[in-house]
């Protein structure tokens, strides 16, 4: 075998892995949040007094972050084909709203108004309520 | 001056006046980019929009992190590359709805107001489909957003998978809002 053989060999092995990491790079699909670390454990209560005491601190501790967050149910919604929990905030103009996972649908049948539950999400941020996204029902 | 405003309706809304308000709490918003390349589209289930009828006015609040896409590496580059959430984390709407006729069980308005968006802000007209339904409205409607009126920044390399002008989605259901 001459040496330009093995460098085509060689080129060409170099040119399929960075396809081969290219393809799956540009179809890699968002983290599982089943078997996501959890960053946080901590109330919807004191979750939503946080972001309304000081909304920048706030971002920096939980937003992007995986949160695992216990409150109790105000409110079960289906809008737009989702289910959404609303969770107890500081009062009762103020939630933590958890946009469940489609994993969810049998699930959040079981749950019932003023029910604890325990959430695992990801904290996308603020508005009137803290808005976490792809939650899934820990324990009901 | 649009972030005063806006910031001045929503506290109003806070903080008082609530029979005349509604909410849409879980508003959708979706966008989509269509080239030859590849198609790219994102939809965030919980955009915050409040409606005073004493004023006419209509405020939409959403955050960019809450777009939700099918590939991870879109989300990333949305967040991080175009939009710079972390820069500017969210998008804020203030307008006026003209003649709102909250009798009528269907109209279509013409709403003209403010978008801010990756600190830029433009006027912008949006028209409107509105139904009444049971305790509420919905609020529907389609729009165009060209990339280049908001100051976002798409590498060269990357500016044939971007549509130049982006199609956006919405509906809201608005309730009744009940202040603290």
């Amino acid at each position: 075998m001459n040496n330009r053989f093995k460098i085509a060999i060689i080129g060409l092995l170099a040119l399929l892995a960075s396809c081969l990491y290219l393809y799956f790079e540009f179809n890699r699909l968002p983290e599982d949040i089943f078997t996501a670390d959890t960053d946080v454990k901590i109330t919807s209560r004191t979750l939503a007094k946080s972001f309304k005491t000081n909304e920048t601190r706030a971002n920096a501790e939980f937003v992007e972050k995986t949160i695992e967050v216990v409150g109790s149910i105000e409110e079960i919604t289906n809008i737009n084909n989702r289910y959404t929990l609303l969770l107890q905030g500081r009062s009762k103009a103020n939630y933590v709203i958890c946009d469940l996972s489609a994993s969810e649908l049998e699930e959040v049948k079981k749950l019932q108004l003023g029910q604890t539950v325990r959430i695992k999400g990801i904290c996308a941020g603020y508005l009137m309520d803290v808005i976490m996204l792809n939650c899934i029902i820990i324990n009901g | 001056m649009i972030k005063t405003c806006f910031l001045f309706f929503i506290c109003t809304c806070y903080f008082g006046f609530s029979q005349e308000k509604m909410i849409a709490r879980q508003g959708q918003v979706s966008f989509f980019s269509y080239t030859s390349v590849e198609n790219i589209e994102a939809v965030n289930n919980q955009v915050l929009s409040i409606i005073d009828f004493s004023s006419g006015e209509i405020a939409v609040n959403m955050l960019m992190r809450a777009f939700v896409f099918k590939k991870a590496l879109m989300e990333e580059h949305f967040n991080e590359s175009y939009i710079e959430s972390d820069l500017y984390p969210k998008l804020q709407f203030l307008g006026e709805i003209p003649d709102f006729d909250t009798t009528a069980e269907a109209q279509t308005k013409i709403v003209k107001g403010q978008m801010t968006l990756h600190g830029t802000t433009n006027d912008l007209e949006i028209k409107t489909q509105i139904e009444s339904v049971e305790n509420g409205f919905v609020l529907t409607g389609n729009f165009e957003v060209g990339v280049s009126d908001y100051d976002i920044n798409v590498p060269p390399l990357l500016r044939p998978n971007i549509a130049k002008v982006i199609n956006v989605e919405f509906r809201f259901e608005f309730e009744p809002y009940e202040d603290e």
